[in-house]
């Protein structure tokens, strides 16, 4: 089937991707973008694996089309990171146990930035519904909604300067709008 | 991996485009919404047709005024639009327990009151459904829940919004290529799980619009699953009642999740009205619900269950309505 130049504006890169109607944006990102961060596990929506942010909004890139995501700005797993630090929210992940085969991680950790940039102190029943959609079968969740707490309590700390209250668990990780976007790539050739 | 099939992706920028698109599509096309419903059918072979048309990038479907929901508002807006959740209460926990978050952030309105019936004969993938043999609504010659059916389809009806825009006094505003219409949203559904509702293929529900009175109703929305995320409901009951004191002076009722469609129960909702809403008139009605439905086996739960807790559920509905405070 013929195939469409779509231009897809990734952790402050863009990219041009050939793209047919039905492939979706988690196939686009992966395939195309070589952004395997992204993680496919049910493919149906369920299970939130493939959770990316587009306009800041957590979304099931299983379930979105390439075509339909363009001129967007999508944040993948990848976004986060600086070259040297992880995320807060990554690094409470790592810290906190809250992953373990690390399949379901990316998805996890999207939903999480985008909950704590619409709330810095979610209670804990609050982070259990916004990561409803997400499944982990190795956790058991709790691990998850303590690292969810740690970030979030990380975050306040570094926004206001003070010393994080989990402190000891390595450098305050910076304020989460700066905290991950690279430097802006050259467009890359289409792998598909 | 779940691969969708081939299609053509149209993406119109105005309804009159869109429906230009469906009628030169004759027939053979699906619309659009957010996708969280449409595109796991398709992954799953379910139907699938060489044209879709996107629908999401239409400003006019996206508008929300006054008690005005457009079709293409998606559940996650509707459920941050605190003037909406103020004037209609029983919205705010319906759409929490709506999907999941995720779905919430892209399903819409339309996508979930025109959602497609599902049953568990239907829900699987091909190569499960080859070897069952197919069904009716896909592929195959009869219903497999109800043997011999030929003709109907009973898949369960799995939306949740439709039946609280109902109570609520709700109408639907259609637009297609003879025009706008306009109906009330109890008189939109058709009771057939392949047919669905009164929607001609190439129209586009543009709009559910709730009347200024409708504020003044009191409804609950009880919703029973399995799990308490992402599940489709397995029966839920919507109710909405304008109380004089004790006494019931309206009273509206949606048996939902145990037919084809979410079941308008008129009579029987009017049958009480000017009795007081005592402990023994929600159990009368709770009774009445409970002998109205007629659940199949198209869902996990035995439909013998489920007819049960249509009663249990019409009665919790009806004492959160009364004021109980442990009514939820």
């Amino acid at each position: 089937m013929k195939r469409t130049l779509v231009t897809l504006h990734v952790n402050g890169a863009t990219w041009e991707v050939a793209v047919r109607p039905h492939d979706t944006l988690a196939l686009a990102l992966r395939d195309g973008c070589g952004l395997t961060g992204t993680k496919i596990g049910c493919d149906m929506g369920t299970c939130g694996c493939c959770t990316v942010l587009v306009d800041g909004r957590p979304v099931l890139s299983c379930l979105t089309l390439a075509l339909e995501a363009e001129g967007a700005r999508i944040e993948t797993i990848e976004g986060l990171a600086g070259a040297e630090r992880l995320h807060p929210v990554q690094r409470a992940f790592a810290e906190c146990g809250g992953s373990q085969c690390g399949y379901c991680t990316p998805g996890f950790v999207m939903t999480s930035v985008a909950l704590l940039r619409d709330n810095a102190a979610p209670s804990r029943e609050e982070i259990k519904a916004a990561i409803a959609g997400n499944l982990c079968r190795c956790t058991g969740y709790a691990k998850i909604v303590d690292a969810v707490e740690h970030a979030a309590a990380d975050l306040r700390a570094a926004s206001t300067g003070a010393t994080p209250p989990t402190g000891g668990r390595g450098d305050s990780g910076g304020d989460q709008d700066d905290a991950g976007i690279h430097g802006r790539r050259q467009p890359a050739a289409a792998r598909r | 991996m779940m691969i969708l099939p081939e299609f053509e992706l149209l993406r119109p920028r105005s309804v009159p485009e869109a429906v230009a698109a469906a009628r030169a599509a004759r027939g053979r096309f699906d619309f659009l919404g957010g996708g969280t419903d449409l595109l796991c059918n398709y992954k799953w072979g379910i139907n699938v047709q060489p044209t879709v048309i996107s629908l999401r990038h239409i400003a006019e479907l996206r508008a929300r005024t006054n008690g005005s929901v457009g079709g293409g508002v998606t559940l996650a807006e509707l459920e941050g639009d605190e003037d909406f959740l103020q004037d209609f209460p029983a919205f705010r926990r319906t759409l929490a327990r709506l999907a999941s978050p995720l779905i919430r952030q892209t399903g819409t309105l339309a996508g979930n009151v025109l959602v497609d019936t599902r049953c568990i004969w239907l829900n699987q993938t091909q190569f499960a459904r080859a070897a069952l043999g197919h069904c009716l609504k896909a592929d195959g010659p009869e219903c497999r829940v109800v043997k011999g059916s030929t003709d109907r389809c009973y898949a369960n009806y799995s939306g949740d919004l439709a039946p609280v825009f109902m109570v609520y006094g709700a109408t639907v505003r259609l637009a297609g290529p003879q025009g706008e219409r306009v109906l009330p949203l109890s008189a939109f559904f058709a009771l057939d799980g392949i047919r669905r509702n009164v929607k001609a293929k190439d129209e586009i529900l543009v709009s559910l619009d709730l009347p200024a009175d409708a504020r003044t109703l009191r409804a609950s929305y009880q919703k029973f699953r399995v799990r308490e995320a992402w599940d489709f409901p397995e029966l839920a009951v919507a109710a909405a009642a304008r109380l004089d004191g004790d006494r019931i002076e309206e009273l509206h009722l949606v048996a939902n999740a145990v037919a084809s469609i979410p079941l308008w129960m008129e009579d029987l909702a009017r049958g009480y009205v000017g009795r007081t809403l005592d402990d023994a008139t929600i159990d009368a009605i709770a009774n009445d619900m409970t002998r109205a439905v007629s659940p199949v086996r198209a869902t996990l739960l035995p439909p013998s269950y489920r007819k049960q807790m249509v009663g249990v559920m019409t009665a919790r509905a009806l004492r959160e309505i009364r004021g109980d405070a442990t009514a939820a």
